[in-house]
């Protein structure tokens, strides 16, 4: 063994219990799990690799833990759990690359199960590598060392609840202020040529033909109010993203009601750009 | 509660098992008690086929029938959204209850499908207005049980539809030269047909997705320069809203 007692490392970040909850929020700090052997103890440790302190020291006693893939959120999450008690340590990998990720895994609860157990490492023959300093390992391949922005929304998406964490901070506007008989109202006079751009979205089953009476009606009506309100609850819970793009409009758009108002506020503008671009 | 319940009730009453169903299932309560109603396959295989149940078995029965649910369900919106499983506060769950009130036998009845058996509220008389000046009576009671002021009352009658003897009507007296009473018959007849089309306008208004609506009416806003302000105002209506209700918050607090 290269180094004294270290069995194997690799990068990987942990994640929180949000207390309370079943919400598990990542911390971005680089860091490595290390298992090491000292005093004929197996240790578990968490360095953090950006200042090198080993800031968590896990003992395990043989087949006390095992760690695992964290099934209900797809990707690299996982979760050293104790059949001795309730301690669960959330981690996620770090490498840019998750084609080792397996091979970390096993050997990790190898030695959970056997401290003497040994360590096999897929294609090469050399034991693990150390990698207690943050530069060390710079390879030819485009490993990163930081998980980019992408990475950590991503993972926090996984790792918590739909409702909630994706919404945008709650809105004191609610639709239905906004859509009233005294706002659109004076539109029909001040702008009668964006009225017709409101009639494919008329029920198809009217009794009677569109115009801007019949829209009126419509706006003032117990039915259309309602629908406005659900669909005000419903962006407030922030998982319209998917909705929202078959609007034309981007994903955000979906997350609440500011974020939609002011994407509905840039789609207008880009659409008056086109309707005012003529050529002749 | 006033009246008394009549366990031994011969007529159709069913028990309520489903949330947000009761408004069709008090038509129900009414239509299976009315004698000699002409009504469709499906309807008339629904009542015999109930016939001498239990309340609570009958109201499984309406549940699980299909052409049932579908009609019921015809007039929600169509969910492009369903807020279901989301823990969030539901806006209306049951908002009203209804019940059917109805003469059965010389008794007036109170068929209420929460409630375990009818309930009887004594007999009637006979002349003048009948059984509806005794239904008056104790709803009016009911109502005056509740504070005043509060508005959530909503009556509804189940009648004959009476545009076919209208019709009917109008063909003959204007077969006979009629043509005064034909007059009256026509305006009553424009004030059906108009009922009809403001039913039927809502209908549409409730089977439509309203969201492409909601949409390009806020587009249009945009594109109008509107949205700024309005905004802005909806902004102002709900700080208003928020400090009105405080205000009668501590307004309680010094009584």
């Amino acid at each position: 063994m290269a180094d004294s007692g270290t069995l194997l490392a690799f990068k990987a970040g942990r994640a929180f219990r949000r207390e309370g909850t079943n919400f598990v929020d990542p911390s971005p700090a680089k860091g490595a799990i290390l298992l090491r052997r000292e005093d004929d103890l197996l240790h578990l440790m968490w360095k953090n690799r950006t200042s090198n302190e080993v800031e968590e020291d896990l003992i395990l006693f043989p087949s006390d833990a095992t760690f695992l893939k964290v099934s209900q959120a797809p990707g690299r999450v996982y979760v050293l759990k104790f059949s001795s008690s309730n301690q669960r340590h959330f981690f996620w990998m770090q490498d840019a690359s998750s084609v080792r990720d397996e091979e970390f895994v096993n050997n990790v609860n190898g030695f959970l199960m056997d401290p003497d157990y040994e360590a096999s490492w897929g294609s090469s023959s050399q034991p693990s590598t150390s990698t207690s300093t943050a530069g060390a390992s710079q390879s030819s391949a485009p490993s990163n060392f930081q998980a980019t922005p992408e990475q950590l929304a991503q993972l926090q998406q996984l790792l918590t609840s739909a409702v909630g964490s994706g919404a945008a901070p709650p809105s004191n506007v609610s639709l239905n202020n906004i859509l009233t008989p005294a706002n659109i109202t004076p539109l029909f006079t001040s702008h009668p040529d964006l009225i017709p751009t409101l009639f494919p979205h008329l029920p198809p089953d009217l009794p009677m033909p569109p115009s801007p009476e019949v829209l009126q009606r419509i706006i003032s009506s117990p039915q259309f109010r309602s629908a406005v309100s659900s669909f005000d609850q419903a962006l407030r819970t922030g998982l319209l993203g998917g909705l929202v793009r078959g609007l034309g409009l981007p994903e955000e758009a979906g997350t609440g009601i500011e974020p939609f108002l002011r994407a509905i506020q840039s789609q207008a503008e880009s659409e008056r750009g086109e309707d005012t671009m003529d050529t002749d | 509660m006033s009246g008394n319940y009549d366990p031994e009730f011969p007529g159709f009453f069913a028990h309520q098992v489903v949330n947000n169903a009761c408004a069709t299932l008090a038509v129900l309560n009414a239509l299976g008690n009315i004698p000699a109603l002409k009504s469709g396959s499906q309807l008339t295989q629904l009542l015999e086929f109930t016939n001498g149940m239990d309340p609570q078995t009958r109201g499984l029965v309406i549940t699980s029938s299909d052409w049932l649910r579908e009609a019921h369900n015809s007039l929600s919106p169509p969910s492009a959204i369903s807020l279901d499983g989301l823990g969030l506060p539901k806006q209306t769950e049951d908002a009203y209850h209804f019940v059917v009130y109805l003469p059965f036998m010389g008794f007036l009845y109170e068929l209420d499908g929460l409630k375990p058996h009818a309930v009887s509220h004594g007999s009637y008389n006979e002349t003048g207005e009948g059984w509806l000046s005794r239904a008056r009576e104790v709803i009016e009671n009911r109502i005056a049980t509740y504070p005043p002021g509060a508005l959530d009352f909503s009556l509804l009658a189940l009648r004959e539809d009476p545009l076919p003897l209208i019709q009917a009507e109008l063909a003959e007296l204007q077969a006979a030269g009629k043509q005064a009473e034909a007059a009256d018959l026509v305006v009553k007849l424009e004030s059906e047909t108009s009922k009809r089309n403001r039913w039927n306008f809502e209908n549409s208004l409730r089977r439509h997705n309203h969201v492409g609506l909601v949409h390009s009416l806020l587009v249009a806003l945009a594109k109008a320069g509107k949205l700024e302000s309005a905004k802005e105002r909806a902004k102002g209506i709900m700080k208003e809203r928020v400090s009105k209700a405080k205000s009668k918050g501590e307004a309680m607090d010094e009584s």
